[in-house]
């Protein structure tokens, strides 16, 4: 700590941007704006796929036969990892595995027993366990219900959490929430939070396209894709915030999840959510102010992982549009399918010879059924990971607000000493003139008030250095194990699908054979 | 260019057995095509034959022929009258690897924009293609080929003995411009003749029938064809894609020292070998399903110009029992016409005779050759998707091992 006062002087890796606090408000998170391909929109038809909505409290939203096989199949194969800070991303496995929240080793191993099928409860022994936080809170986002009609409808969608922290009335509660109350949530979270260093989750983005779209469509013709990806980010971003340990106690996240009625509308929601974020943040990293020469140890770590930050965020860009473009052919290919067993069909129709016209239409079955599950898989594919991904992308950018804010703080404290010094400059000089005597009490007075200012300035980017470097290790850890379960849940999932693809071609075989003539 | 193997070692990879397609149920006469090389626009395929037959000056030998001398002998047989009762094999077609080449000209020029390891993946998978190209090509060449060896008349052919024969070349040269443009109105003129025919009245049930059942078919098979060449090459592009996901978590890894390097690094693999078994997948029901469709829709077109013939030829039939009765009513050059007449007639009724049994046989072999590839085409896709299933299996228990 003490090292601190060396490191007052010493060059911050973002250069000054704005001046005052006041612009916080205004500097709202901005997810990614993807260089050339923009989120997908998942395709028009789809409207089947309802992943996390789906718990084993039968919430509303549509199952389909696909989902609780894979629920099913998840509760064999998945690890039993505990939980916590991996929640936020795949929410219907967690939920439905870990439905008490084990806080200690003891439940975790509980859980495995629950899973015997699982050649993978070897994980239990994960390095995993240690980082982990107590996950005792549970929250899902569900029944997305539109409001009125026309341009003046919204969506509400229906929050219920599920915890035993003791700071909560009840273990079980349900609010409804509009998406503005979102963004009004986050607007209150930076403005208290981000001085202090920590590093907050980000919203969705608004999409006033989409949310057009949805308000003038008829109840039966709602975008559902759009909803329902709206739906998921959402269910994130809320249980992000509650897997932080400060986030979780804030009054306004509470209130948020607790206060039954309605939230006092929030203004300023075009600023909430505009693209201000990124460019500042570019602008940012253009202007690196050296301020002493000397590059303190802290700083160079602050430097790499600022760097660390900014490569892990272009090359996570890449990777989702990579998995954009995957999404988008197999969507095609699965669409080929189709077509492909409706002309096999006809051919059947035409085709004389009895035998050889059935098993062509039973060709035609499998190549349907193999298009449905290139539909499923490349849903699922899309939820596990590049919604992860997504979600990171914006992530990393409120790391690099959180930096940007020390940054500002530094400044700030830096401008403090300044105009201590010139204060105390002042002093000396009036000292030294007969007349400048009765204008000494104001300047000490000042001097005063400056030089506590400085302290407090100090204060303040100690105390926010030091939560960075929390934050980031957390952040960290919890990069590592979010993805590690996602991968682990995409390869079983692609497992899955490979085994209903041998399920289809195998029960094919006999009809093949059965052709003679 | 590429030098073929002897069926063999090709056959591992896909496992296709190209002399299976065709029904030899004899042995007087076994035609493979041994070798086939390319070579700048040409392709030149080595045609061994292995024969108990009479006519033939040895038991063994092998000769070098291009595509437009498999071309020549269609041609041969299409436009002989003898055969106008048979199903002509549908000629090969043209080898083709413009499209190929394209590819890789692309991916060449884009090599700077890609990572080499994905370059090199792409141009692996580019070569992969041409090859698979070029067996198909040599498949087809060597089936029509078999298809004549297995028919018991057209197998006699003098100018398919020449073919199979002659040392040298057949001085085939393709059709010269002017060749070209009468070989396109003869065609125009034929489909017109089609349409007129197309109201005949028929008085044979049998044949009225399969009339209405090859158009149709011809049709809904044609549809089949496309609809399956476009899953195979979609379903290939998603396998491309692959490609660029592997190296984006290639780049991840790099750029990550935490222990999800490994994991990444890791799933980065998954996807390389991902790939490759999806690549597996699509080329074979590209072998099995598209290819046969395709193969159907030609021959069914191939029974259709049968059936067209065969119309013709009724056509004329009718035009000279006219002329008869108008000779007879005027005492006319009775006799010309009286000939004429019978000539025609005994045309007619050999076409029609010879047709009812080409007509069966083509069902017979359509329906072998279904079963034959809808089995086949199972056999690989379970055996593809067990073999996905233990690779997927191999990586997830990998990845325990990571910390």
């Amino acid at each position: 700590m003490s090292k601190d006062l060396e490191h007052r002087n010493s060059p911050p890796d973002f250069g000054d941007d704005d001046d005052d606090d006041n612009k916080d408000d205004d500097q709202m998170y901005k997810s990614a704006r993807l260089p050339a391909t923009d989120d997908v929109p998942l395709s028009e038809d789809e409207d089947e796929e309802n992943p996390f909505g789906e718990t084993v409290e039968k919430k509303n939203p549509p199952a389909t036969n696909v989902l609780s096989s894979s629920n099913e199949a998840s509760l064999q194969i998945s690890p039993v990892t505990p939980i916590a800070v991996l929640e936020p991303q795949p929410s219907t496995l967690t939920e439905q595995e870990h439905q008490t929240f084990p806080s200690d080793p003891a439940i975790s191993t509980a859980n495995s027993l629950e899973s015997p099928i699982s050649t993978t409860s070897a994980v239990t022994t994960k390095s995993q366990v240690k980082h982990v936080e107590d996950p005792n809170i549970e929250i899902i986002v569900s029944d997305p219900t539109k409001v009125g009609e026309g341009m003046s409808s919204y969506m509400t969608y229906r929050i219920t959490t599920k915890t035993s922290l003791a700071m909560f009335k009840k273990t079980d509660f349900s609010v409804n929430r509009r998406f503005s109350d979102f963004l009004g949530l986050h607007n209150k979270l930076i403005h208290k939070h981000l001085q202090m260093g920590v590093i907050l989750p980000a919203p969705p983005e608004k999409d006033s396209l989409s949310m057009a779209k949805v308000k003038i469509s008829k109840e039966e013709a709602i975008p559902s894709d759009f909803i329902d990806r709206r739906r998921s980010q959402l269910e994130r971003y809320l249980n992000r915030l509650a897997r932080h340990k400060t986030l979780v106690q804030d009054p306004d996240f509470r209130e948020f999840i607790e206060m039954p009625g309605d939230l006092p509308k929030a203004n300023n929601t075009q600023a909430l959510s505009g693209a201000g974020v990124l460019r500042a943040l570019s602008n940012i990293t253009n202007q690196v102010t050296k301020l002493t020469t000397k590059t303190s140890e802290q700083d160079q770590w602050f430097e790499e992982k600022h760097s660390f930050i900014v490569d892990l965020h272009t090359h996570l860009k890449n990777l989702f549009n990579q998995l954009n473009l995957l999404f988008n052919q197999r969507k095609e290919a699965g669409q080929a399918l189709k077509a492909l067993s409706t002309s096999l069909n006809h051919l059947a129709t035409i085709e004389e010879h009895t035998l050889l016209s059935s098993a062509l239409i039973e060709l035609a079955n499998v190549e349907e059924k193999l298009e449905q599950t290139i539909n499923d898989h490349s849903l699922k594919e899309y939820t596990v990971i590049s919604e992860l991904i997504k979600e990171y992308i914006s992530l990393l950018e409120m790391v690099q607000l959180a930096f940007q804010e020390r940054i500002k703080i530094h400044q700030q404290w830096l401008q403090a000493e300044d105009t201590l010094r010139k204060k105390r400059e002042t002093k000396t000089k009036l000292e030294q003139t007969p007349k400048g005597a009765d204008k000494l009490p104001q300047v000490e007075m000042e001097i005063n008030e400056w030089e506590g200012k400085v302290i407090r300035g100090k204060d303040d980017f100690e105390r926010i250095t030091n939560s960075i470097k929390q934050e980031i290790e957390v952040f960290e850890q919890t990069r590592i194990d979010d993805f590690k379960k996602a991968f682990d849940m995409y390869l079983k999932q692609f497992l899955e699908q490979q085994e209903k693809i041998l399920e289809i071609w195998e029960s094919y075989l006999p009809e093949a054979n059965k052709i003679n003539l | 260019m590429a030098m073929l193997e002897p069926s063999g070692s090709m056959d591992e990879i896909d496992g296709k057995q190209r002399a299976d397609t065709v029904d030899l149920n004899d042995s007087d006469l076994v035609i493979d095509i041994s070798d086939a090389l390319s070579e700048k626009d040409k392709v030149k395929f080595t045609v061994h034959t292995k024969t108990k037959l009479p006519n033939f000056q040895n038991s063994e030998f092998s000769v070098s022929r291009q595509h437009e001398e498999f071309i020549w002998l269609h041609d041969r047989f299409n436009e002989s009258e003898e055969y106008a009762g048979l199903i002509i094999p549908p000629a090969p077609t043209r080898p083709d690897f413009d499209s190929s080449r394209a590819k890789l000209q692309k991916l060449s020029d884009s090599e700077s924009t890609l990572t080499k390891e994905e370059y090199d993946k792409m141009k692996q998978e580019l070569e992969a293609e041409y090859l698979a190209m070029f067996k198909k090509t040599v498949s087809m060449h060597e089936v029509f080929l078999q298809r004549l060896a297995a028919h018991p008349v057209l197998r006699n052919d003098n100018n398919f003995r020449v073919f199979l024969e002659y040392k040298e070349d057949l001085s085939v040269r393709g059709k010269n411009a002017r060749e070209q443009i009468s070989g396109f109105f003869k065609t125009l003129t034929k489909t017109a003749d089609e349409v007129l025919l197309t109201n005949q009245k028929e008085s044979d049930e049998f044949f009225e029938r399969q009339k209405q059942f090859l158009t149709t078919y011809n049709t809904k098979i044609k549809d089949a064809t496309a609809a399956a060449d476009k899953s195979t090459r979609t379903h290939k592009a998603v396998a491309d894609t692959y490609i660029k996901v592997s190296g984006g978590l290639n780049t991840l890894a790099t750029a990550d020292k935490t222990d999800l390097s490994r994991y990444l690094l890791l799933l980065a693999d998954f996807f390389e070998k991902a790939r490759k078994l999806e690549s597996r997948v699509q080329s074979d029901a590209d072998l099995k399903l598209s290819d046969t469709l395709r193969y159907y829709m030609r021959d069914s077109k191939a029974a259709l110009d049968l059936m067209y013939r065969r119309s013709r030829c009724l056509a004329d039939f009718d035009t000279a029992n006219k002329n008869l009765d108008r000779a007879r009513t005027k005492n006319k050059e009775v006799q010309q016409a009286e000939a004429a007449q019978q000539n025609i007639k005994k045309k007619f009724e050999t076409i029609s005779e010879k047709a009812k049994d080409e007509l069966n046989d083509f069902k017979t072999r359509r329906v072998q050759m279904f079963r034959k590839n809808l089995v086949e085409l199972t056999e690989l896709q379970i055996k593809h998707t067990k073999a996905q299933i233990q690779m997927i299996k191999g990586v997830l228990q990998q990845s325990e091992t990571l910390p």
